[in-house]
C-alpha cells in the first residue's frame, strides 16, 4: 500500500506492506533514534516517538496508522550546537538538562526520555515530580534508577518558569544531583579527577545518533534467526531443513550437521577459560528449552520466521533435571556425555558437576569449638536476568580482505575474537571485532552469545548477517544470575565475636558451565571475607567456603553485575541479623566489631583467585565505619531502630514500618590476570586520541578515563577523543567486567598519558630553551592546555602539536601502555533500607534506600553516583520482584518485561547515595571500584527491614507478599 | 500477519469490512496487540476516523467512546481512583495509544482497569443495532465472539468506586485486586482480579452482606504460578473488608 508520512515536518511517500511496523519504517528511513527493545507488548518504550505530540510506542503501531498524523522523532528535537560554518539552534532545554544532570548512562532509552519530556512540557505548563515520573512511566531504564533524569526535567522546568536561567542550569543542576561526599583520607588536589565532568558521549546519545550495533544498514544484509529447542532435554533424532531451505528469500539453514563440532565456552574471560568447555555452536543434543537447534539466514524477518517454522525436528526426549539438589544424585540424568567435554579443575560431567570449590581458611572446626553458640540457617536466591534494554545484537560480514568483521554489542571484544577463532576455523588475525556503543550489559554481554551464529551464517552465505534477540529470546536463551541454595553455619561468642564462619553454596549453572567456577567462587571470596571475627580471630580468621556448581536443564547462568556476590550477601547478612536478634546485639556494632579492617589480609587471598594461583593481598583502605556512621545518620537509624512508636502508623493499624542494614564488600578487578591497554596520540591542535579496548556499557568509563588523561596532560576532557573499541585499532583490554575499568584500564590510560606528557615536556623544554637558558623537561608543568616553565615562559599544546607534526624534528607524540594489577582492593558499603509492611496481607513497600560507599577516590561523583542509584534499583528488583520460574517441563514463566517486572519511574523509593572517600594507594588517583557493589546489600537490608517491621524471617528472596505473610504466620506460631 | 489495512470513514463502511469472511477482518484500536499479530493472514480495520473517541458525562452516566484512549479517559474523567487505576494499568506510552475497547477485548484477569470496569457494571454498546450488553455478560463469551459488530461505546454509572491491590511492587501487575463500586441506594458490586483470563464479579448485593466471604469464595480456584489460592483468599478478604468499610465510611 502507498502511504505518506509526516516525519519531523517532512513528507515521505512510500510503498509499504500493510503490516509494516512504524518502528521498522522509521529505522528504514534512517531515523535510528527510535530503538528496538525486543519487547512484543510495548513495555520498554525505547521505540518512543511522538504522534500528534503524544508519546507512543512505534513498535506497537502500524506505519499506516500514522498516516495523517504528525510524527516527531528525536532527530527533530535538537542538534549539536557547533556544526562548523552552519549555525544551529543547539540542543533543546531538555537535552541539555539530561546532559548536565548525568541522566544519561547507556543512552538506549534517552531519546525516549527526551521525547516524553518534550511532550510533557507541551501539555503541562507546571509539571510536578510525579507528573515527570508519570511521563517516564512507559520507559524502562535499567541503568539510572531514574533519579537524575527526573531531576533533569525538574530543573528544565525551573528554567521554563524563570526560576533559573538556562545559563546557570548546568551549575544548579550539578549541585542538585551531586551525592553527599565525605573524605577520610585526604588525596592530592586534582584539576580533573574528582570533578563532575559531563559524559563525553552524552551529546550523541541525547540526540539519538546511530551509535549502537544495529544502527547501520549494509547492502544485501540478511536477517539471521535461531531455532530454539521447545523441549528441555533431548537428542535430536532427526532434523530436516530441506523445506525451509527451499522457501523464498531463504539463503541458508544450518543444523549441527553443517558446521564443525568445536567445543568451547561462551564465557568472555581471559585465556585459559577458568571453566569447562561444554558448548557447541550447534549440537545434536538440546539441554534446555531455548537451546540452539538451527540457524537461518533470510532476506526478511518474515522469510526467516517462515523458514524456522518449516524446519522439521524430531526429538528423542530424555529425562529432565530441574532441581539442583538432585543434580549429583547417582540416578540423575546426565547433561554432558559428549566426548569432547573438557574439564577444568574439579569439574566432573559424570556427576553433573561443572565446578567444585573447597576453601578452608584457618581452623574452622576449632573455631566452632571455641564458640558459645552456633547458628545455622538455609537461604536461597533465585535466577534473575540482566535485562539490558538493548538486546543482544550482532552484525557480521566479510570485509574486502576476506576478514570476518563482527560488529557486536559486547563487553569483551577481545575475548570474542579469541574465542570465535577456533569455532569458526579462522585464525585470530582474520577476525575483527568492533564494539559500537553498548545499550547496557550488566554482565549479560560478557558472553559470546550470538556472534558465532551470525558468523557461521556469513560463512555459509557470504553475506552480511544481522542477528538480534527479541525479549523472549533474552529470557529463554540468554544468560542469568546463578540461583543458589546456601547453608550458613556461624560460631559466635556471647559478646558477639565470630569465631568461625562457614558457607556451603549449591549453585545452579543451568545447562552450560559458563562462569560456573568464578561466579560462585566470588560468592564466597567476597561475602565470606567481610566478617573475619574480632580479637585473636581477626589475626587468624576461621572461614570455610565450599560450593558445588551443578548442571540442570534450565537456561545457562552466567555473569551478572555483582558476579556471585549478591547471592552470598543475601545469606551472610540475613544470617548476621539472625545472630544479632538472638543475642540482642546492636546490629551496627556487631557487624563493625567483626568486619575486616585496613591493613588486614583479605582472608581468601591466600587460598583462591578465580581458578588461578592465589597470592596474599593486604587491604589498605576500609571506610566501612564512616559509611555506617553517615548512612545511619542519613536514614535516622538511632531514632527509628528499636523505637516502637516509629514502627506504627496512626490510623493504619495493619501497617508496620521497619528499618534494616547490610554491610558489604566487593572486589576491584582480578589481580595478576586481567590486563588493560591504552594508546594516546597527540594531534596538532593539542587534542588527543585515546584508544582503549575498555568498553563503556553506560557506566561513564570513557569519561572518567578521559578525566585521568586530562589530569596528567593538563587538558579538559573535550580535548580528548575517546575511541572504544575495535580489535584492529585499539590496544587489548580484557573488557568491562569485574569492576576493573577504573582501576585496570584507568591505570593503563594514566601510564600512557604519562609517556605522552613526558614527550610533550621534552618538546616544550626544547621550544622554550634559549642560548642563555637551557630548559629541562623537569621544569615544565602541564595545565590548562599550556606547557609552562618554572620561569613563567610557556607554549600552548597546540603550538607543541604543530611543532611536533610539521615544524621541527617531527615526531608523533604517542604513548602506549598496559597494566595488570597486583591486588584487588575491595570497596565497602553500608546499605540501609526502610520499608512498610501490611501485616494482614504481606504487601510490601520499600520507602527508602540509603547507601554509603567507600569506593576510594571518586573520579567523577556524578557518573559514580549514577552507578550507585541504578545499581540499587536493580538490586531492589532482586529484593522484591525479580525471579525466573520454570514449570516441570522446563518452560519459563517469564518471557517479557511485563511478567518480569523491573522498576518503573513512578514507583521508586527515595534513594540516597553517600561517598566516603578513602585514597587507595595502589591506584594512580586513589580509586577503587563502584559499579558492582550497589548490587550486594539491598536485598538483605530489605529482608532485615521486613524482619524489623513484622518479625517475618525470609530465607528466600525476592520478598513477595505471600512469602512475607507466611513469614509473619511462622513468627506467630513460634 | 497483516495483509490489508483499511481505514473507513463511516461506521457502516467499517461494519461492512468486518463482515467479510476472507480474509478474516478485525477491528484495530490502538494497535498494541494486533500490530504484533503473526499467525494467519488478516485484514485490519482502523477505527480512528470514525469519531468514536468522545467522552461524555451526563445524567449520572459516563459515556466513553470505544476508541477513546486511556489517556483521554484520564484527562476527561478527573476521578482520582479511576486515574490511579488507569496509570496502574499501563505506562504513559501505552495509555496514549491503547483504547478502552481494545482493553476490554484483550485484557486479562490481572488487569486493574478491567476489574474496575466490571465492578462498575460497565455496559457495552454494539453497532449495528445499538445493542447494549453488560461487560459482565459479555466477558465470558469474549473468546468465541465472532459477531461482525463493533463496540462503539462503554457506559459507566457515576457511582463511588474504590480499588486496592497487592503486587510485588507498587506498579507490578497485581496478584490480588479488588474493586468495589457502591450505588447511592446501597447496592455494592465487588470485582476481583489478579489471576486468570478474566476478572470475576465476586459480589453484587447489599453493602451489609458478607462481602469478604464472597471474595474468599471467588478466589477459591485462583492457584497459579504467581500465588496460591490460600494466599489470595486471605489477602482478598482483608482488602475487600477495608474497601467496603471505606465505602460505608464515605
Amino acid at each position: 500500500m502507498k502511504i505518506t508520512l509526516n516525519i519531523n515536518g517532512k513528507k515521505i511517500d512510500r510503498e509499504i506492506e500493510a503490516g509494516m511496523i512504524l518502528l521498522d519504517f522509521l529505522r528504514g528511513e534512517g531515523y535510528f533514534g527510535a530503538k528496538f527493545g525486543g519487547c512484543k507488548k510495548g513495555e520498554c518504550g525505547a521505540c518512543t516517538v511522538l504522534l500528534d505530540g503524544k508519546s507512543i510506542n512505534s513498535c506497537s503501531t502500524l506505519a499506516a496508522q500514522a498516516q495523517g498524523h504528525k510524527i516527531n522523532t528525536i532527530e527533530g528535537v535538537g542538534e549539536h550546537p557547533d556544526q562548523g560554518w552552519k549555525k544551529t539552534g543547539g540542543l533543546s532545554l531538555i537535552q541539555n538538562a539530561l546532559m548536565d544532570s548525568g541522566g544519561i548512562q547507556c543512552g538506549y532509552c534517552t531519546p525516549a526520555m527526551v521525547l516524553n519530556a518534550e511532550a510533557l512540557f507541551k501539555e503541562n505548563s507546571n509539571p510536578t515530580e510525579m507528573d515527570i515520573r508519570d511521563a517516564f512511566s512507559g520507559i524502562l531504564c535499567r541503568c539510572t534508577g531514574y533519579e537524575k533524569p527526573v531531576k533533569a526535567i525538574e530543573f528544565a522546568q525551573k528554567v521554563r518558569e524563570g526560576k533559573i536561567t538556562s545559563d546557570n542550569l548546568e551549575e544548579t543542576l550539578i549541585n542538585a544531583v551531586l551525592p553527599e561526599m565525605s573524605t577520610i583520607t585526604e588525596s592530592p588536589v586534582f584539576d580533573h579527577v574528582g570533578k563532575p565532568d559531563k559524559k563525553i558521549d552524552g551529546i550523541k546519545l541525547v540526540q539519538g545518533k546511530p551509535a549502537y550495533t544495529n544502527d547501520i544498514e549494509l547492502r544485501g544484509m540478511l536477517v539471521g534467526k535461531i531455532l530454539h529447542s521447545t523441549v528441555a532435554h533431548a537428542l535430536i533424532k532427526s532434523i530436516d531443513a530441506s523445506e525451509a531451505k527451499g522457501l523464498k528469500g531463504v539463503h541458508a539453514v544450518l543444523t549441527w550437521k553443517d558446521i564443525p563440532r568445536v567445543v568451547y565456552s561462551t564465557a568472555g574471560q581471559s585465556d585459559p577459560i577458568p571453566g569447562p568447555l561444554d558448548m557447541f555452536s550447534l549440537d545434536n543434543k538440546v539441554r534446555f528449552v531455548g537451546d540452539r537447534v538451527a540457524f537461518v539466514a533470510a532476506e526478511s524477518e518474515e522469510n526467516a520466521n517462515a523458514a524456522l517454522a518449516k524446519i522439521k525436528v524430531e526429538y528423542e526426549e530424555l529425562p529432565i533435571l530441574l532441581d539442583s539438589k538432585k543434580s549429583m544424585d547417582s540416578d540423575a540424568p546426565r547433561l554432558h556425555d559428549e566426548p569432547e567435554y573438557v574439564n577444568f579443575a574439579d569439574s566432573d560431567a559424570t556427576k553433573n558437576l561443572a565446578a567444585k570449590i573447597r576453601i578452608d581458611v584457618g581452623d574452622v572446626e576449632q573455631g566452632f569449638k571455641e564458640a558459645d553458640l552456633i547458628f545455622e540457617g538455609d537461604y536461597s536466591v533465585p535466577k534473575v536476568q540482566q535485562a539490558h534494554i538493548e538486546p543482544h545484537v550482532v552484525i557480521s560480514y566479510w570485509d574486502e580482505d576476506d576478514r570476518m568483521v563482527i560488529r557486536t554489542s559486547t563487553q569483551v571484544p577481545f575475548h570474542v575474537r579469541r574465542i570465535l577463532a577456533p569455532v569458526l576455523g579462522l585464525p585470530i588475525k582474520r577476525i575483527r571485532v568492533i564494539k559500537p556503543r553498548v545499550g547496557g550489559g550488566f554482565g549479560g554481554k560478557q558472553e559470546v552469545l550470538l556472534e558465532d551464529a551470525a558468523a557461521h551464517l556469513t560463512i555459509a552465505t557470504g553475506k552480511p548477517i544481522r542477528m538480534e534477540f527479541d525479549r523472549e529470546e533474552e529470557f529463554i536463551a540468554s544468560r542469568s544470575r546463578h540461583p543458589m541454595k546456601i547453608h550458613m553455619k556461624t560460631g559466635v561468642k556471647k559478646d558477639g565475636t565470630i569465631t568461625a564462619n562457614e558457607m556451603y553454596a549449591l549453585s545452579d549453572t543451568g545447562a552450560y558451565g559458563c562462569h560456573a567456577l568464578t561466579v560462585t567462587g566470588n560468592t564466597g571470596q567476597k561475602s565470606m571475607a567481610l566478617y573475619v571475627g574480632d580479637g585473636k580471630y581477626r589475626k587468624k580468621p576461621n572461614i570455610r567456603f565450599y560450593a558445588d556448581i551443578v548442571y540442570t536443564n534450565t537456561p545457562p547462568a552466567g555473569a551478572f553485575r555483582g558476579y556471585g556476590v549478591p547471592q552470598g550477601y543475601w545469606a551472610v547478612e540475613r544470617h548476621m541479623e539472625k545472630i544479632v536478634r538472638a543475642l540482642r546485639l546492636d546490629p551496627l556494632e556487631f557487624r563493625l566489631k567483626n568486619a575486616l579492617r585496613s591493613e588486614e589480609l583479605q582472608p581468601f587471598s591466600t587460598s583462591w583467585s578465580e581458578g588461578r594461583e592465589p597470592r596474599p593481598e593486604v587491604v589498605h583502605t576500609v571506610g566501612l565505619e564512616q559509611c555506617v556512621l553517615l548512612g545511619s545518620k542519613a536514614i535516622d537509624w538511632q531514632k527509628k531502630y528499636d523505637n516502637p512508636i516509629w514502627h506504627t502508623i496512626p490510623g493504619k493499624p495493619y501497617l508496620r514500618k521497619g528499618i534494616g542494614v547490610a554491610m558489604v564488600m566487593q572486589g576491584t578487578a582480578i589481580p595478576y590476570l586481567d590486563m588493560g591497554g591504552a594508546s594516546l596520540k597527540m594531534n596538532e591542535d593539542g587534542s588527543f586520541n585515546l584508544l582503549i579496548g575498555a568498553t563503556d556499557l553506560g557506566t561513564g568509563s570513557d569519561t572518567i578515563l578521559a578525566q585521568m588523561v586530562g589530569e596528567v596532560i593538563g587538558v579538559p576532557i573535550e580535548d580528548i577523543i575517546v575511541y572504544s573499541s575495535d580489535t584492529d585499532f585499539t590496544p587489548f583490554d580484557k573488557g568491562a567486567y569485574a569492576s576493573s575499568t577504573t582501576y585496570i584500564s584507568g591505570t593503563a590510560v594514566t601510564k600512557a598519558a604519562r609517556i605522552v606528557a613526558e614527550r610533550i615536556k621534552i618538546r616544550a623544554a626544547d621550544m622554550l630553551s634559549t642560548k642563555e637558558h637551557l630548559v629541562s623537561p623537569e621544569e615544565i608543568s602541564l595545565k590548562d592546555r599550556i606547557a609552562k616553565c618554572n620561569d613563567g615562559k610557556q607554549v600552548t599544546l597546540q603550538e607543541i602539536g604543530y611543532n611536533s607534526l610539521h615544524h621541527n624534528n617531527q615526531e608523533q607524540i604517542m604513548g602506549v601502555a598496559s597494566y595488570v594489577a597486583p591486588s584487588s582492593p575491595p570497596p565497602f558499603a553500608a546499605q540501609f533500607a526502610e520499608v512498610t509492611v501490611d501485616i494482614e496481607t504481606g504487601k510490601l513497600v520499600v520507602d527508602k534506600l540509603v547507601m554509603a560507599v567507600d569506593a576510594g577516590k571518586i573520579v567523577n561523583p556524578i557518573t559514580a553516583s549514577g552507578q550507585i542509584e541504578g545499581g540499587m534499583v536493580q538490586a531492589l528488583g532482586y529484593a522484591v520482584c525479580e525471579e525466573m520460574i520454570y514449570d516441570n517441563k522446563g518452560q519459563a514463566r517469564e518471557k517479557d518485561l511485563v511478567d518480569y517486572h523491573i522498576f518503573r519511574a513512578d514507583e521508586m523509593p527515595e534513594l540516597k547515595t553517600i561517598f566516603v572517600e578513602t585514597y587507595e594507594p595502589t591506584h594512580p588517583f586513589g580509586a577503587k571500584a563502584v559499579a558492582e557493589i550497589p548490587m550486594d546489600g539491598v536485598a538483605p537490608a530489605v529482608g532485615n527491614a521486613i524482619l524489623d517491621a513484622c518479625g517475618a524471617e525470609l530465607y528466600e528472596n525476592p520478598a513477595t507478599p505471600e512469602r512475607i505473610l507466611n513469614g509473619i504466620k511462622e513468627m506467630r506460631v513460634k | 500477519m497483516i495483509i490489508e489495512y483499511l481505514r473507513p470513514n463511516s461506521l457502516e463502511e467499517a461494519v461492512k469490512f468486518l463482515q467479510r469472511e476472507n480474509p478474516i477482518t478485525l477491528p484495530l484500536g490502538g494497535g498494541s496487540v494486533l500490530s504484533k499479530y503473526q499467525a494467519n493472514p488478516i485484514a485490519v480495520v482502523d477505527l480512528q476516523a470514525l469519531g468514536l473517541n468522545r467522552i461524555k458525562i451526563e445524567k449520572g452516566l459516563i459515556e466513553i467512546g470505544a476508541t477513546a484512549t486511556l489517556s483521554e479517559m484520564e484527562t476527561v474523567l478527573k476521578n482520582d481512583v479511576i486515574t490511579d487505576v488507569i496509570r496502574f494499568q499501563a505506562g504513559k506510552n501505552q495509555r496514549n495509544s491503547g483504547t478502552i475497547a481494545g482493553l476490554i477485548n484483550v485484557a486479562d484477569g490481572r488487569s486493574p482497569l478491567l476489574t474496575l470496569l466490571l465492578a462498575k457494571d460497565a455496559q457495552l454498546t454494539w453497532q449495528p443495532g445499538n445493542k447494549q450488553i453488560s461487560l459482565e455478560s459479555w466477558l465470558p463469551q469474549r473468546r468465541d465472539w465472532h459477531d461482525a459488530q463493533l463496540i462503539t461505546k462503554v457506559t459507566l454509572p457515576e457511582v463511588m468506586i474504590r480499588f486496592d491491590s497487592i503486587g510485588r511492587t507498587p506498579k507490578d501487575r497485581p496478584i490480588v485486586a479488588i474493586a468495589a463500586a457502591k450505588w447511592p441506594m446501597g447496592k455494592l458490586r465487588v470485582a476481583i482480579g489478579g489471576f486468570g483470563g478474566l476478572p470475576i464479579l465476586a459480589f453484587d448485593g447489599d453493602v451489609h452482606e458478607d462481602v469478604a466471604k464472597a471474595v474468599d469464595e471467588a478466589y477459591s480456584s485462583s492457584e497459579d504460578q504467581w500465588a496460591s489460592s490460600a494466599y489470595r483468599r486471605e489477602a482478598g478478604r482483608k482488602l475487600a473488608s477495608r474497601l467496603v468499610q471505606e465505602t460505608m465510611d464515605k
